[in-house]
């Protein structure tokens, strides 16, 4: 779909905008020739298959901007501004599904209005009062200033056959991105080139998904700094995809090299070597001569990601080469010249560090060449589908094993309504949990989805950068403890056992590991318990013993609890398998896949109650360790199940009774 | 016939016509040629409807530029109603110094000289073009480049005229 797209633009001309009532309008299709415009406007029928333009640069909606939009001769023509206006907010604020935002407006300047008469120069067209002509009274100019007042961030170009001299200082004040001149041989390429720089366009490339207004303008600013070799300063929260906006930003340069450098993945006393080089016995340790980073960026571009923690005094050396485009290596007084674009990324308040002289603000300022902001999730929400459709996709691809499947619209309906405080990283993450976890599900469900605090309104919600056990919403979380029982002590043990599960699920998601694609990304249980009783030395098997105590607290309260959350099932299956209880017994009756037995205590010899385990036909049975099937199971038969509870999963018979035990023979 | 007038012909002349009809075709032609737009319909409609526009409209653009100085120059707004009372020799001469300054600050001659040559050159690219589209009704695949050269030069030309004509003052000032 991304690879497929076409820019849309929206011609605002009274010429090529109007309708006519038989026929084409030719000056509209040879308009579309001309600039490589694929008309989608829709106004006209019998079209398809006259003409086709091969490769368009766009598509091209037509609009008239006057009333009526088809005159016969005899009408009067007026100009329309609050209808152009409404037009244009139908493809701003809420276009139609899968259509997207207007990439540009196309503007013509004159507007002929008054009678048409059958000696209007062209069909259709009025034949024009004194003040359409008039460059203080275009209507295109008061057209710009309204789209200006209201529209402020859809970019507009002038497409005109009038001069510019006389409306270009009223023009550039109100944001125009360039005049095109109907005239000009070279328009048709300046068209091309100012939509794929200005235009609100997506990542042709794919890799920057979604097609919302927040994205799509950094997009723009992207697109424009890497038209120049201005350094540039990426800012947005954790998980906005700042990397990849460096990497777009060089790759639109069109320059060789890119160099990264993650501040505070570098040991401090070695960072300054990391990045200017060395020479040798500069410092101890320095063996041999080394060429820094920024040398080994030169001609090229170098990424620092999380400038905020680097060091002041580094940033001093930066500063010089930012500014003079000289780095000296250590150990040596020689500069040494290089060509080189900064492209540096922060998710941290770098003017309050300044206040807090943690940051020099001298460097900052010269840091601010170009100034991209990254919009949270939050803020593109209505990129969600798209985003999610492409994660699952990629988790289904690593994960092996992994069926195909569709979103259940509840799935993105909950995700809509989560606040993403990781933004677009934990989304991937979660989506790959969901795909890892349920990877033989052909639905994406919202019970797949381990969203922290899922459920509380985004307004509730802290914008905290990285997930955190205090975000959990324990409270805010509905119980399934009766309001009558509320002031039992079933009902108190009830809220207790479900405070309980949901701080282990908290605790379950802080600690788990967050690298999609990794195998340990999945929870663990051991990790969970230590944060949850302070306890960093405990092992995995009271680990598991204290989940399945939580769990058995007060089962009412809990096993709804339980039954809509994948997090939990999983920790509980987890804590089950490490610690199974086997059941041993004598086998009393089988009905079908039911095995009744009688349980006998391991130490006492004591028979206990009468159980009842379900077996299923992939159950593994042994007797006298060979393999068997159900119906070799016999009443009398001395048995141990694993694990005791729920499915069984192995059933070990032995046909005698093993020695130093009781066991109660009873005949069916 | 006043200057409003001249305004008015240049208008529907080089806006109108040239600019927002005649071009644009020129051009999509051009594409149509060099096989960016299929439409077999602008191939056979060009060289018989389209192209031939130019002798239709020519003889207005030459009239238009042989009118330009006389209808433009500041000397004809002594022929407006508060200059009525104007003795007509001394109308007559300040005419002829207010004419003559406005020639002196303005480059006139060349202004029209240049619209005139490229006049003459877009008249002389028609006739290639159209010599070179005469042979057939419409262009056959294999004479299709050296004829997308001709109507490029043509196009060029075309553009070219356009800007000559639209150089020309939009207003009549008092110097």
């Amino acid at each position: 779909m991304i690879a497929s797209f076409l820019p849309r633009i929206l011609v605002i001309d009274d010429l090529l905008g109007r309708q006519l009532p038989a026929g084409r309008n030719k000056e509209r299709a040879d308009m579309c020739g001309q600039f490589l415009l694929q008309d989608v406007t829709g106004d006209e029928d019998d079209k398809a298959g006259e003409m086709e333009v091969l490769a368009p640069i766009a598509q091209a909606v037509f609009f008239r901007g006057q009333r009526p939009p088809c005159a016969l001769s005899g009408d009067i023509v007026e100009n329309d501004l609050e209808g152009t206006l409404d037009f244009i907010r139908r493809g701003w604020d809420s276009p139609n599904v899968g259509q997207p935002l207007w990439s540009m407006v196309l503007l013509d300047l004159c507007f002929y209005t008054g009678s048409v008469t059958s000696n209007s120069f062209t069909e259709g067209m009025g034949e024009g009062r004194p003040a359409d002509s008039d460059p203080d009274s275009y209507f295109g100019l008061q057209l710009l200033e309204a789209i200006h007042r209201q529209f402020a961030d859809l970019p507009v170009a002038i497409l005109s056959g009038k001069p510019s001299e006389p409306v270009s200082a009223r023009y550039s004040a109100l944001g125009v991105k360039a005049f095109l001149p109907r005239d000009d041989e070279e328009s048709p390429q300046n068209l091309e080139s100012v939509l794929k720089t200005y235009g609100l366009l997506p990542d042709a490339s794919g890799k920057i998904i979604g097609q919302s207004l927040p994205l799509l303008l950094s997009l723009r600013d992207a697109r424009v700094a890497a038209a120049s070799r201005s350094n540039v300063l990426i800012r947005g929260e954790s998980g906005t995809g700042k990397e990849l906006f460096a990497k777009f930003i060089h790759h639109a340069g069109g320059r060789r090299t890119l160099v990264t450098v993650s501040a505070p993945g570098i040991e401090k006393h070695l960072l300054a070597s990391e990045l200017f080089g060395h020479k040798k016995g500069a410092f101890t340790g320095a063996g041999e001569k080394r060429q820094g980073k920024i040398k080994d960026a030169n001609g090229g571009d170098f990424f620092v990601d999380e400038i905020g923690s680097m060091a002041v005094d580094v940033q001093a050396s930066l500063l010089r080469v930012v500014e003079d485009g000289v780095v000296v290596p250590m150990g040596s007084n020689e500069p040494e010249s290089v060509d080189v674009r900064f492209i540096f990324a922060t998710n941290e308040d770098l003017e309050e560090l300044v206040r807090a002289e943690k940051f020099r603000g001298d460097f900052l300022m010269r840091m601010r060449g170009k100034l991209i902001r990254l919009p949270s999730l939050r803020d593109r929400m209505e990129d969600l589908p798209l985003l999610i459709e492409h994660f699952v996709r990629k988790a289904e691809v690593s994960t092996p094993g992994a069926k195909e499947r569709r979103i259940h619209p509840d799935a993105i309906k909950r995700m809509q309504q989560y606040p993403w405080p990781g933004n677009i990283r934990e989304l991937g993450i979660v989506i790959q949990n969901a795909v890892e976890h349920f990877k033989l599900m052909t639905w994406l469900q919202p019970a797949h989805l381990q969203l922290e605090g899922a459920g509380v309104p985004p307004a509730a919600k802290p914008a905290a950068v990285t997930p955190s056990v205090k975000a959990s919403p324990v409270s805010a979380t509905p119980h399934p403890v009766s309001e009558s029982g509320s002031r039992t002590l079933e009902g108190a043990l009830g809220r207790a056992a479900a405070e309980l599960v949901q701080l282990l699920k908290a605790a379950l998601v802080k600690t788990a590991t967050t690298r999609v694609g990794q195998a340990d990304g999945e929870i663990s249980i051991t990790r969970a318990v230590a944060l949850l009783t302070g306890n960093a030395k405990i092992k995995t098997p009271p680990a598991a013993d204290l989940i399945k105590r939580i769990f058995r607290l007060y089962p009412a309260a809990t096993d709804a609890i339980l039954e809509g959350d994948p997090v939990l099932q999983n920790a509980f299956s987890t804590a089950q398998q490490l610690r199974s209880e086997s059941l041993t017994g004598t086998v009393l009756r089988l009905d079908g896949l039911n095995l009744h037995i009688l349980p006998a205590d391991s130490q006492t010899g004591d028979a206990g109650q009468p159980v009842e385990v379900t077996l299923d036909s992939r159950t593994q049975i042994e007797i006298d360790r060979a393999s068997a099937t159900v119906s070799d199971l016999k009443p009398g038969m001395y048995v141990r199940v694993t694990p005791s509870a729920g499915v069984a999963e192995k059933v070990v018979a032995t046909t005698t009774a093993p020695r130093k035990r009781t066991r109660t023979k009873i005949s069916d | 016939m006043s200057e409003t007038g001249w305004l008015r012909r240049r208008a529907a002349l080089n806006h109108d016509w040239l600019k927002n009809q005649y071009l644009p075709a020129v051009w999509n032609f051009c594409r149509v040629l060099g096989g960016q737009v299929r439409s077999p319909d602008v191939l056979a409609r060009f060289p018989r409807q389209t192209l031939p526009q130019w002798e239709q409209r020519r003889g207005e653009l030459e009239l238009l530029l042989d009118d330009f100085d006389r209808m433009m120059s500041p000397r004809i707004l002594l022929g407006q109603k508060q200059f009525a009372s104007l003795d007509p020799g001394v109308r007559k001469w300040m005419g002829d110094v207010v004419d003559a300054l406005w020639r002196v600050r303005y480059p006139v001659a060349r202004w029209v000289l240049d619209a005139q040559r490229s006049y003459r050159e877009m008249d002389a690219m028609y006739n290639s073009l159209k010599h070179a589209l005469e042979p057939l009704a419409e262009p056959s695949p294999a004479a299709r480049p050296q004829t997308l050269r001709t109507a490029v030069e043509f196009r060029k030309a075309c553009s070219a005229l356009t800007r000559c004509i639209e150089i020309l003052p939009h207003r009549v000032e008092i110097l």
